[in-house]
């Protein structure tokens, strides 16, 4: 595979070589008493229905609502490093742990969920061990084993059957925190005890989480116990299967879901004499639009992320038609669609997601929209208008008719100038979509300009703002940025400055090429170093 | 028809390959009709000198003492047993689903000169007095259509009837059964190059894909619909631009009439139609008149036919205050169009609608590709 | 502790911004134990759940608020609720979507919202209506899962049903009604024994094999996360504390008082008698809530298609519906719009009612959730977009009130699924075709 084969060699080229150490060491045989957790991450909402779904399979239903997860630096990867747990969240988890052990014992699920019947000797025993090592994603340990055999009995002494005695222990399993947090662990390196490594399960779970946005399967959780994730042929094996599967694209949506902070959609409301195609559907539509896009683009086609902002193909469906005022032939189906080279769009940021998510309830925001396209794109930061701003003035431009005469406020005072003018420029190539993204040639009658400015590059439209943006050398460090935290929960990356270097140059080297980079980062040292604070043993 | 298709099939497949419509080919404007309702002016003072009709109950009640009536407004179940049955299982007893077979109990209509709306044959339309159009000989009425203004003689019939005022229950339904997804009618203009003025073809033909409702509640533009496969729901018509105005010759014209229980057809015969485009928001209105065959019209305003073949006219009728055989004679009287060779009797009668639209996509129900086009058009 | 104007998200990003933060999310649940929710010891009240049914809508213009949130003006409609505007929420432009199936008139629109589901056949249920799914949640303890009453005198209106044939008949007249909940076999709740639930105690099981899980875990840990851990384990110590609480007997319920028997009453359709007896029926329902005989109940004032009428009248409120011209000046029906006023003047009494039960801090209120619904909006035309729906009470705490939520179209299937959710049903998905949804209303969720 030319993929694999181009990264191995630049991987050698860069140095990020793993530890060539073929000892394999099972880390099950460590004592627990040496191990010490270096992080806990609460499974996203995505994370926690993927590893239900695939522990048990797709048939179980999920019962309850999740708390809002959190975001840090810009990711909810991030903040997911950082959150606990409410009294009301333990109550839900409580409720869907319950909904989903009733299921694997109720009659109809029997078959397909328990390997033995509950009231043969050891059967409770067996399917403890058996889901309890998948949801804690690795073997339970032999107190954790008995306490929920001392579940089940006590369940049995109150009255309860084999099945309800199986119920309540795997229940118990769903809501520990070993399931609910991604316990990272780390041990010391047999050879030098003095120097600390992640588990083989913790490796494991940081590499299914971040490429399959879920829990380890079977195979990955082997490959962990016969040590195969510290040698780096059998690492790179793992890494090429999980990129190769099925899972990758779902998984990966969670990233770019994330990145795109898709999740304040939810958040967003329109105006519904302005701009009613904002249905509920549309909504949905638009999110979904973007995620087939960077699927498409950046994992099935594997093409050059920096193109991605100049792509003029995009899935369409009859929702959408109504957006972008094209035709669909499909009456239920996405397919695909492209505009017109001499068209008005091309690139993410002509989609109407983005136009959407960064617009008012009532009109377009150039400053908003410059504001994301910084943060998200560049991962440059903008400090928030200072308190003192003063209004007043606001009035008088606020009656002018284009938004672009209107933003002349902010270049009158210097203290809004100083920020605004690196957001406001960027926004206005983008004013021919309003604030639900469809096109428009005027507003308030007047028509409207396009041009405008990205980093001393003067603009024309949109279209200039997509060509420059895939011309930007911080448009693809940034996704290098930001993939790496996400993979690593990582607020910033003051301590991984010479890994990214090393990334940033592999993903030029590779044409900008998606996979490429997801292989970079899976199979190199820093994804699975032992986070600096904690890697003196103390 | 086949080359109307085609050229619609050329520009979609001409858009779908990313490229720029309308510089070398004429112009296609697809719509969707987000308004379809009759021209009800309302009763004026003088138009109805014996007051408004009476549906089934009232006439009941007022057959009744004084004294007895009182017992059945107090209990309206009381007064629909005494009207039954509603719902007839024999059509041949139903007074609706039949009403031909009974006598006709009467019913007030304009029948003095009336001022109203009527489409010229150049599809303007004019208002002047005029007394009640009358049925026209056999042999002259085809050539008689050419040149002659269609009325609104439906009106006359109605316009004595509480429901069909235009704060009456008839004007709240029309758009509901646009809104609610039952009735989708979608209109399609080849324009002439470059805003020229010139002949234009019109497709008119209907879908059963409800139109999508935005968040105000109204229709949204810009949705792809396909057209139902049978031929008979596909009309076509030609016409002539001049400025912001298109009119067209007479066409026959059969249209998707369903709503809630009922499962029906417009048909109108000899119809014109004047649409005006707003350049700005790209949306259209205009006016339809024609001949609405009577037969149709008893199946969906008399008869009111589900798709078992239960007919709610009993109820409806009572709803809007009038008697289905009263209707059905009242409409043989005014009928003013297409006489029947054999009788003489008029066989349709002239209505005028008026209508909006919303720009949306019309797609064929099949997918030919667009080279299969006929090159001829 | 209690904090105004401030939503739970707006808070958290205030606590979120002001610091680093080692605690987790929402540490602010100790709001929901507000006034009126608990007793004394801290044990909850029971949760209820009812609907209040009205038939033939309203009129749009005059019915639905313009701004949206905590400022929604009164409208004409809605001015009889004034007094009871902060405990109850607007909801107003939810759809049932026909997806191309018929407008079954008078019953897509009830159907629609109570089942998530458009019939294709009138009064079809394919599955059970949305009292009926919660009472399996919450009232399988009591002894009438659920109770339901007409004022409209005719014991088939009723929306309440496991499936298109099984109806939950309405009790129409209020001796009757007596009769079936304090009549033979009523059971003082204040005399009665008590038998704790031993499914109860087998989740105090889990709780202790979680608690090791932490104590173990917590030896590992470094001291960053371990604030983090300290707050998942002071949600589990509360889990505890519920459970512990429900295993005690439970306090008198100082509210459940006996009725007296009420005398015989004729039943009809004229609007006074109708209230009357809603006011009867109503006082009847709110005891029988207080005493624990049910926490589901239904009610229906008047019927789709309102057969209701004015005294001397021959037109009901239906037919005026369609036949009543709009008074041009006026721009609506007058006759019609009287019988929605009252209707909105029966749901207030009803609140009253509700209200007049002290329980705990507050009142029987506080500790529901009440839907009220129609079969349409504008009845003339039978829409059964934009429907007219109102959530009153607060729920024990989890129901935000007094604010005025725009759909903007979306399927009415979102109420549903919010309502079963705040009610405990295990749910996360309801409604079919387009009507599927899985997008609580996160607005009236505390």
């Amino acid at each position: 595979m030319p993929v694999l084969h181009r990264v191995k060699r630049s991987l050698i080229l860069l140095g990020v070589c793993l530890p060539l150490s073929q000892t394999a060491l099972s880390s099950v045989e460590a004592s627990a008493d040496n191990q010490r957790v270096v992080g806990m991450k609460r499974l996203t909402e995505s994370q926690y229905r993927n590893s239900v779904a695939d522990i048990f399979g797709h048939s179980i239903e999920l019962y309850g609502r999740f708390e809002p997860d959190y975001r840090q630096a810009r990711l909810l990867a991030v903040g997911s490093a950082v959150t606990s747990v409410s009294p009301s969240g333990y109550e839900q988890y409580d409720i869907m742990a319950r909904g989903i052990a009733k299921q694997v014992v109720a009659e109809e699920g029997r078959e397909q969920f328990l390997s033995c019947d509950p009231l043969a000797d050891a059967c409770i025993d067996e399917v403890i061990q058996h889901y309890g090592s998948q949801l804690f994603r690795r073997p339970l340990s032999r107190a954790e084993q008995d306490q929920r055999v001392a579940v089940a009995e006590e369940v049995m002494a109150k009255g309860g059957d084999h099945y309800q005695a199986l119920e309540y222990a795997l229940a118990s399993l769903l809501v520990s925190p070993e399931f609910l947090f991604r316990v990272e662990r780390v041990e010391p390196v047999p050879e030098h005890p003095d120097e600390a490594r992640l588990t083989a399960w913790s490796r494991a779970s940081r590499l299914s989480y971040f490429l399959w946005n879920s829990t380890p399967d079977a195979e990955l959780l082997a490959a962990a116990e016969r040590g195969d994730l510290y040698t780096r042929q059998g690492l790179e094996a793992q890494v090429h299967r999980l990129l190769e599967s099925p899972r990758l694209e779902p998984g990966m949506r969670a990233f770019f879901a994330d990145m795109l902070r898709f999740d304040t959609f939810d958040e967003l409301s329109k105006d519904a004499a302005l701009y009613p195609v904002f249905t509920a559907e549309v909504a949905e539509a638009m999110q979904e639009q973007t995620l087939l896009t960077m699927n498409e683009h950046l994992l099935q086609e594997n093409a050059s992320y920096r193109e991605l902002f100049t792509r003029r193909a995009m899935p369409m469906n009859r929702a959408l038609g109504m957006v972008y005022a094209v035709p669909v032939q499909s009456s239920d189906d996405w397919e695909p669609y492209e505009f017109a080279e001499e068209g008005n769009r091309a690139g993410l940021l002509s989609q109407a997601s983005l136009l959407s998510l960064r617009a008012h309830a009532g009109s377009s925001s150039p400053t908003l929209r410059g504001l994301y396209l910084r943060e998200t794109f560049l991962c440059q930061t903008i400090p928030p208008p200072p308190a003192d701003v003063d209004f007043t003035l606001d009035e008088a431009f606020a009656k002018l008719p284009t938004a672009r005469e209107r933003l002349l406020r902010h270049r009158k005072e210097s203290t809004c100038a100083a920020c605004h003018h690196l957001m406001d420029p960027i926004g206005l190539t983008l004013e021919q979509f309003d604030g639900v993204g469809m096109f428009r040639t005027r507003e308030n009658g007047a028509l409207i300009d396009t041009r405008g400015e990205l980093d001393g590059r003067q603009l024309g439209d949109a279209k200039a703002l997509g060509q420059a943006l895939s011309e930007h050398d911080g448009v693809p460090a940034c996704l290098v940025d930001t993939l790496l935290r996400y993979a690593l929960s990582a607020p910033d990356l003051r301590h991984q400055r010479r890994a990214l270097d090393s990334l940033q140059q592999a993903f030029s080297d590779s044409g900008y090429r998606f996979r490429d980079l997801l292989w970079q980062i899976a199979t190199s040292e820093t994804f699975y170093a032992v986070p600096e604070s904690q890697g003196a043993s103390s | 028809m086949r080359t109307g298709i085609a050229l619609r099939l050329l520009r979609a497949g001409a858009m779908l390959a990313g490229l720029a419509a309308g510089a070398v080919q004429a112009e296609t404007l697809g719509f969707v009709l987000s308004s379809f309702t009759m021209v009800t002016p309302g009763a004026g003072p003088e138009d109805c000198p014996e007051g408004f009709n009476k549906g089934y109950s009232e006439r009941f009640l007022d057959s009744l003492p004084a004294s007895e009536r009182q017992r059945y407004a107090e209990n309206q179940g009381l007064l629909y047993q005494a009207q039954a049955p509603w719902y007839y299982e024999n059509p041949e007893e139903d007074p609706c689903a039949n009403p031909g077979a009974f006598p006709d109990p009467g019913m007030y209509t304009i029948d003095g000169p009336l001022s109203l709306q009527r489409m010229e044959p150049d599809g303007s339309l004019s208002q002047r007095s005029a007394p009640p159009a009358q049925c026209p000989a056999t042999d002259d009425f085809t050539a008689l259509a050419e040149g002659r203004a269609i009325d609104n003689q439906y009106w006359r019939v109605m316009g004595c009837v509480r429901g069909y005022q235009p704060t009456g229950q008839a004007a709240a339904f029309a758009n509901s059964f646009i809104f609610d997804g039952s009735t989708t009618m979608l209109l399609e203009v080849d324009m002439p190059e470059n805003g020229a003025d010139g002949p234009v073809a019109l497709r008119i033909a209907s879908s059963d894909q409800p139109v999508s409702l935005g968040t105000d509640g109204q229709p949204l533009p810009w949705r792809s619909f396909n057209t139902v496969a049978q031929e008979r729901f596909h009309n076509s018509a030609t016409g002539v631009r001049e400025g912001k105005v298109i009119a067209t010759g007479p066409f026959d014209l059969r249209l998707i009439r369903a709503a809630q229980r009922l499962d029906s057809e417009l048909y109108l015969r000899d119809a014109r139609l004047r649409l005006e485009i707003d350049p700005d928001s790209g949306e259209a209105s205009g006016y339809l008149a024609g001949y609405w065959d009577l037969e149709w019209l008893a199946h969906a305003s008399i008869r009111i036919q589900d798709r078992t073949g239960r007919s709610s006219g009993k109820p409806a009728a009572d709803t809007h205050g009038y008697t289905c055989p009263g209707k059905y004679y009242a409409l043989q009287r005014l009928a003013d169009g297409h006489p029947d060779p054999a009788s003489g009797n008029c066989t349709s009668i002239s209505v005028l609608h008026s209508l909006r639209a919303v720009p949306a996509f019309v797609l064929d129900r099949k997918s030919t590709k667009p080279e299969q086009a006929d090159p001829a058009q | 502790m209690k904090v105004k104007g401030l939503t739970r998200r707006t808070l958290l990003r205030g606590v979120l911004q002001g610091s680093a933060i080692s605690v987790g999310l929402p540490i602010l649940d100790v709001f929901l134990n507000g006034n009126g929710t608990a007793l004394a010891s801290g044990a909850p009240l029971p949760l209820r759940f009812g609907t209040w049914f009205w038939g033939c809508g309203m009129t749009p213009e005059r019915w639905n608020p313009q701004a949206e949130g905590a400022k929604w003006a009164l409208t004409p409609e809605l001015a009889a609720l004034e007094r009871h505007r902060r405990e109850l929420s607007i909801l107003s432009g939810f759809n049932v979507h026909l997806d191309g199936r018929p407008n079954q008139v008078h019953s897509s629109g009830v159907v629609g919202t109570l089942t998530g589901n458009a019939p294709m056949v009138p009064d079809e249920y394919v599955t059970p209506t949305l009292d009926v799914l919660i009472a399996d949640a919450i009232g399988t303890g009591t002894r009438f899962r659920s109770l339901e009453i007409a004022a409209s005198g005719d014991p088939r209106h009723s929306y309440s049903r496991r499936s298109s044939s099984v109806v939950n008949a309405a009790e129409v007249s209020p001796l009757a009604l007596y009769q079936r909940v304090f009549g033979e076999g009523f059971q003082d709740p204040n005399a009665g024994e008590f038998r704790p639930d031993p499914a109860l105690m087998m989740r105090q099981s889990v709780l202790s094999a979680v608690k090791e899980d932490r104590q173990r875990l917590m030896q590992q840990l470094g001291s960053g996360d371990r604030a983090r851990l300290d707050q998942y384990f002071t949600a589990v110590r509360q889990a505890e504390q519920q459970l512990d609480i429900m295993l005690q007997e439970p306090e008198p319920l100082a509210a459940c008082v006996l009725p007296d028997q009420p005398q015989e009453v004729a039943t009809g359709t004229e609007i006074d008698q109708v209230a009357r007896n809603h006011t009867l029926l109503a006082q009847l329902m709110a005891l029988a809530v207080a005493c624990d005989q049910t926490r589901v109940f239904n009610v229906v004032f008047s019927p789709g298609a309102s057969n209701l009428r004015r005294a001397g009248s021959s037109a009901n409120h239906h037919q005026l519906t369609h036949e009543e011209s709009v008074d041009p000046a006026l721009g609506y029906q007058p006759e019609a719009t009287y019988f929605v006023e009252r209707s909105m003047l029966a749901f207030g009494e009803f609140l009253d009612i509700l209200k007049s039960v002290p329980e705990g801090d507050g009142t029987l209120l506080d500790n529901c959730a009440v839907l009220a619904h129609s079969e349409t909006s504008l009845a003339k035309t039978h829409d059964v977009s934009g429907l007219p729906l109102m959530l009153a009470g607060r729920a024990g705490g989890r129901l935000r009130s007094g604010q005025h939520i725009k759909g903007r179209g979306d399927p009415v299937s979102r109420v549903g699924l919010t309502l079963q959710q705040l009610m405990g049903v295990p749910v996360s998905r309801w409604g079919t075709r387009s009507m599927e949804t899985d997008r609580a209303l996160t607005e009236v969720l505390v």
